[in-house]
């Protein structure tokens, strides 16, 4: 398993586990909860910002409909001939 | 010639790698599945630049080109199929659609390989990873 997966999965649980306390009551509502919700928030966002890196420049899980089959149209063979000759002429 | 059916026996091994090790990157089945077909995309379709590239070289012969030329042609409309099976998926997410992307990913598999084989014994291996970068 990948760094960015455990860190992931570490963060949901830390996420529910936090959430969960403070419904319950356990932590009640200090000061200091409110930055700890902050630095949750930005540990979130940096760990899905780390995952769409991975998977590349395409976000894969959010394209619409016309995105996927736009991404997946394949080239022509005339098309394939072309490449072929430009990068030889190249 | 050795070293061509040496790299011909890799090239379709390499090319599951590849895509098992790429669609690990995605999070949800959808994106998995998107990302797999555009890898799987990339790949042939610099292959087969590199195909048509040796065929105006004069290194395949003419029987070949058009019989990797048909594959191709056979795997662009395998791959058309699950691009709109994927993005009907997407749209409905019901059972129905579902049952016709795998059978489109099932088909569009067999074409795969089809052109491996026909193909793959005549491009170089190395020049292909380096397009697509795996």
């Amino acid at each position: 398993m990948d760094p960015i997966t455990i860190l992931t999965m570490a963060i949901s649980i830390g996420t529910t586990a936090w959430k969960a306390a403070k419904a319950a009551g356990i932590i009640g509502d200090p000061e200091w909860a409110k930055y700890a919700d902050a630095g949750l928030a930005v540990l979130v966002k940096g760990t899905e910002i780390a995952a769409k890196i991975k998977a590349g420049s395409t976000d894969y899980d959010h394209l619409t409909p016309d995105e996927i089959e736009a991404l997946l149209k394949p080239a022509s063979w005339d098309e394939i001939e072309a490449r072929a000759k430009a990068e030889l002429e190249g | 010639m050795f070293r061509r059916m040496r790299d011909s026996r890799i090239v379709p091994v390499a090319i599951v790698l590849l895509l098992v090790f790429v669609a690990a990157c995605a999070t949800t089945p959808i994106g998995k599945a998107v990302q797999s077909a555009h890898v799987q995309k990339q790949i042939v379709e610099a292959s087969a630049v590199e195909f048509a590239k040796l065929h105006l070289q004069g290194t395949v012969p003419e029987d070949s080109y058009l019989k990797g030329k048909e594959a191709y042609g056979k795997w662009a409309k395998g791959e058309v199929a699950v691009a709109k099976t994927l993005a009907d998926w997407k749209r409905l997410g019901d059972t129905e659609s579902g049952k016709r992307l795998s059978e489109a990913l099932r088909l569009s598999g067999d074409l795969f390989r089809a052109y491996v084989d026909a193909v793959g014994q005549f491009v170089d291996l190395k020049a292909l990873r380096a397009k697509i970068g795996g």
